[in-house]
């Protein structure tokens, strides 16, 4: 291996290193502001705090706190859907780097014709089922 | 690329990483992977990564063709395209899914415009494809500058200058985020 080849390797690289520090800086600021404990230093999501509903995305910083720590089951009852997200975000991750070092586009999901669709219907209706005030709904409140 | 496309396997205007066979007259339903390996050279992929990483790769060059999608007329295939509108134009629907995790609308207008673009690709609205993958990007901006606004509100106000002026009011700290 040469040194340019490093180099051109090197290069490509350098973005998927920059994502990747730019997720760990948040995972250790979700570690230690801890968010499972009202009044922290990480902020609570806008919608919640001006009109009192949960949107798709709240409950995610816990999500995400829960699954730094293993504990599964935690993360799924805070957000299970960011949780999907978070799986198909590392996947899109994983291709788009693997494709910046093999040279050429490698599939992941967004590239099917459906994924956008499937992703809208599916945050719209976790926004609906979270702010059901009724049956079993009120679990999901968070 | 003036020329009624004979029959045979062309790009799917619906899935950028697919082929699609065309009898001459239309779509049919057949399908295939896009092969790994070309004889020709393979057009720019349409990743989010076009930076000047791979500058051996040729510019907007088709190795084929691109049909009119279903929904056109089948009967001149002669199109034009101008370079940009080869290529199913990245939606930026993984930062549109990202930005959802920052709680506001605009993370579901980022979805809806990323929704679009493959429609209005698929119907030959090219630049209407363009403009719905442009909205995607900025709504998910938009989100993105959004929340690190508010963040940075609530932290200065809630954390810092708590921290720099009420040292002695530790007890009191509860009323910062709900």
């Amino acid at each position: 291996v040469t040194a340019k080849a490093r180099a051109a390797v090197a290069c490509r690289l350098s973005e998927p290193a920059a994502v990747a520090t730019l997720a760990a800086c948040g995972c250790a600021a979700v570690w230690l502001g801890d968010p499972t404990v009202p009044g922290g230093p990480l902020p609570v999501c806008p919608t919640k705090a001006l009109l009192g509903i949960d949107c798709p995305g709240c409950g995610s910083l816990r999500m995400l706190y829960w699954l730094l720590h293993g504990d599964l089951w935690a993360a799924v009852r805070f957000n299970a859907l960011g949780l999907v997200a978070v799986v198909l975000l590392v996947w899109a991750y994983v291709a788009w780097t693997y494709g910046r070092l093999a040279g050429r586009r490698v599939w992941s999901w967004q590239h099917s014709p459906r994924s956008a669709p499937v992703a809208l219907v599916l945050v719209l209706v976790w926004f609906l089922v979270r702010n059901l005030g009724f049956g079993p709904f009120p679990a999901l409140y968070v | 690329m003036t020329t009624p496309l004979q029959p045979g396997w062309y790009d799917d205007p619906q899935d950028p990483n697919a082929q699609r066979y065309w009898d001459g007259q239309d779509w049919t339903p057949q399908r295939q992977r896009k092969p790994t390996s070309r004889p020709t050279p393979p057009p720019p992929p349409v990743m989010p990564t076009r930076s000047p990483v791979m500058p051996t790769q040729s510019p907007v060059t088709p190795a084929q063709p691109l049909p009119p999608p279903p929904g056109m007329p089948a009967q001149p295939p002669a199109v034009a395209l101008g370079a940009q509108q080869q290529n199913l134009p990245n939606s930026h629907l993984v930062w549109a899914v990202f930005s959802i995790f920052f709680c506001l609308p605009f993370g579901i207008l980022a979805i809806i415009n990323a929704t679009k673009v493959s429609n209005l690709w698929a119907l030959g609205q090219y630049p209407e494809a363009h403009a719905a993958a442009d909205s995607a990007r900025k709504f998910a901006i938009w989100a993105t500058i959004a929340w690190v606004v508010w963040a940075g509100g609530l932290f200065l106000f809630g954390v810092v200058l708590p921290l720099l002026f009420g040292l002695s009011l530790l007890g009191t700290d509860t009323t910062s985020t709900p």
